[in-house]
């Protein structure tokens, strides 16, 4: 074949057509897509389902790591725990002393106040938390009341407040002796013996209503949504909600949503962070189109969140014989269950471009139950019912609100994903509520 | 509304801009404007209609697929559906196992072939010439293909089929001399008759 053969042959072929039935091809093309992506389809809806629940399972039971069977193992653990501590204490203390009694047997320098007769090596740590009744505030009070060797008692308050330069989460708590050691040769390891005692702030939340349905669909579109949720109760923002939408199209008409939320706060001071909040909660939304503009949505919600406030303390033996010990104690389990109903009615109000924006009002209801149990060395006082170590009590709440909700959802590349923001004021009962929130959705 | 009438050889942004909608109206009007032209490049490389049938269907899953890449500045509309069918073709290639055997062949050999004189490919119909070029095996047909169709060089096709450059020659030495035999024989046929 010659080159110029070939250049024939490019020319004939680079431009051809082959000659063929379109209309039978394109029809073949389609139905082998309709039954492809019908299957893809068909598969993606039902296998969302189970993610969405999956998630909210691995978030209870992983993030807040305090669902019931936990909590009595981590109880369990804590109260061992605290015990070893304990005699280690005991013996650590005995040796204090004996310690003490030895440098002034040699030294003949160090006198103390009162004469060491009770030789009882018992050492009681008693703390109380107590919560402020104003709810969701991070600040607390912890005492700790601390009988040391031969009833000395050493009490220190520690005021956990908002202040930035405390940590929300930990509280030093230092234990120095009470009665002052007179010496000109101290030994500075004796003053430095010292329990650390640090406590996660356990604030009760007695209102978990930021489950307005936010739904960010085409109703027929079947797809994921993702947003934050930032709420505001009183003043300042202060607790954060990660949501997990799954809006499921079922026609032109009415779509279902599954949303798994999973609370999360960040207090915003040093050492807070972000910090799962031991609140889950699960909505299944209905919206029924009753005009080309206005919409209807409806949703039942139920919510249940475990915490389990932990004490933890370091005890820096610094005496050569004795090695440091540290524990982690129960203060506060709290076990809430929440169940509420919300309507609303939304309509689109401008329509830019690929800007939408959406206005409603509605109407919601629920009830809070709050149970929480002291830990064994913990009392809880500042709320409604304050108990001592090893109680428990109840906390129940009903509330009425109307709700009125703002909607901007902007249309972003590629087919199907839109960026929405929107705000949700809500009055009623106790308390007023209003949040912002923003995150993305997928239709597909 | 058929498709013909909603849109005109002149709304190609209108009709790539709707696909990247899922319009299943421009869609459609896409797959039948190119549809036939694309065809062509299947059957090229594949080697029987049912093949080349599957290679198209799965060339248009891909076209739908990553329309909103192309790039108009870039070039044409046609050249890149063009580029988007040869690499489905050559990636389903090379996935495939090809006894690229080489042989030596003298530079005096490729000289005699290339200035033979020519077959009379003027009067063999484009259908026959794609049926001759699908009956070569995949290797000569594969490297005939980008040599003689696609314009690239030794070099370049070495390159996309992780091949050597004699490896290369040697195939187009043996897939020219077949065809040439294939049509000879063909034509001295026809004319025969």
């Amino acid at each position: 074949m010659a080159d110029k053969d070939i250049n024939i042959i490019r020319d004939r072929l680079k431009e051809y057509k082959s000659p063929m039935d379109a209309d039978k091809a394109w029809s073949s093309y389609e139905k082998s897509q309709v039954k492809k992506i019908g299957l893809i389809k068909l598969i993606t809806k039902i296998a969302f389902i189970p993610i969405i629940l999956i998630i909210g399972i691995f978030t209870w039971n992983t993030l807040n790591d305090s669902t019931p069977q936990k909590s009595e193992n981590r109880t369990a653990k804590t109260l061992a725990n605290a015990s070893e501590t304990l005699t280690n204490k005991s013996e650590f203390n005995k040796k204090r002393e004996d310690k003490l009694q030895n440098i002034v047997a040699e030294n003949n320098i160090i006198s103390i106040k009162e004469a060491n007769t009770n030789k009882s090596n018992e050492v009681d740590i008693k703390r109380t938390v107590i919560l402020n009744d104003g709810i969701n505030k991070l600040g607390q009070i912890a005492n700790s009341n601390i009988l040391l060797p031969n009833n000395r008692i050493s009490e220190n308050s520690v005021l956990i407040s908002e202040d930035k330069e405390l940590s929300a989460n930990k509280i030093i708590q230092k234990r120095e002796p009470t009665e002052p050691i007179k010496s000109n040769k101290q030994d500075p390891k004796l003053i430095t013996n010292e329990a650390e005692i640090t406590t996660q702030d356990t604030t009760l939340f007695k209102d978990n209503s930021a489950h307005l349905i936010d739904k960010q669909f085409n109703l027929d579109s079947t797809g994921i949504s993702t947003s934050i949720i930032l709420q505001n109760i009183d003043s300042g923002w202060k607790r954060h909600t990660i949501a997990l939408q799954y809006n499921l199209g079922i026609s032109e008409s009415g779509g279902l949503s599954l949303v798994s939320t999973s609370k999360i706060r960040n207090s915003g001071t040093t050492g807070g962070g972000w910090r799962p909040h031991g609140h889950q909660s699960l909505v299944l939304g209905y919206t029924y189109k009753v005009t080309k503009r206005i919409s209807v949505q409806s949703s039942l919600l139920v919510g249940m969140g475990y915490l389990n406030g932990k004490q933890e303390f370091t005890y820096s033996g610094t005496s050569s014989s004795t090695a440091p010990s540290s524990g982690e104690e129960l203060a506060i389990r709290v076990r809430q269950s929440e169940y509420g109903a919300e309507i609303s009615a939304i309509a689109t109000i401008l329509q830019y471009g690929k800007l939408k924006t959406q206005a409603g009002l509605g109407l919601s209801a629920r009830t809070f139950e709050l149970n929480y149990t002291a830990g064994p060395n913990t009392s809880i006082t500042g709320i409604n019912d304050p108990i001592g170590p090893g109680e428990s009590s109840t906390f129940k709440d009903q509330t009425a609100a109307t709700h009125g909700i703002l909607r901007l959802k902007y249309e972003l590349p590629p087919e199907g994903l839109s960026l929405n923001i929107s705000g949700i004021y809500q009055r009623g009962g106790k308390y007023d509520r209003h949040s912002i929130r923003s995150g993305i959705s997928y239709s597909f | 509304m058929t498709y013909a009438s909603k849109y005109k050889s002149t709304d190609e942004a209108k009709v790539i801009s709707d696909c990247i909608r899922n319009k299943s109206k421009a869609k459609e009007y896409l797959f039948k404007q190119y549809a036939p032209y694309l065809y062509t490049i299947c059957r090229r490389y594949e080697t029987n209609d049912c093949q080349a049938d599957d290679c198209l269907q799965d060339v248009f899953i891909k076209i739908f697929d990553k329309i909103h890449l192309f790039n108009s500045n870039k070039g044409t509309l046609k050249s890149w559906l063009s580029r988007l069918t040869v690499n489905h073709a050559l990636n389903k290639i090379t996935r495939q196992k090809i006894n690229w055997t080489s042989l030596d062949i003298s530079s005096s050999e490729i000289f005699d072939l290339a200035n033979e004189e020519e077959a009379a490919y003027q009067e063999i119909s484009e259908e026959s010439i794609l049926n001759y070029i699908s009956q070569l095996p995949l290797g000569y047909k594969t490297v005939f293909n980008l040599y003689a169709i696609e314009a690239k060089s030794h070099a370049e096709i070495a390159k996309i089929l992780n091949i050597s450059i004699s490896t290369s020659k040697s195939q187009l030495f043996k897939a020219r001399r077949m065809l040439k035999e294939m049509i000879t024989k063909k034509v001295n046929v026809s004319y025969g008759g």
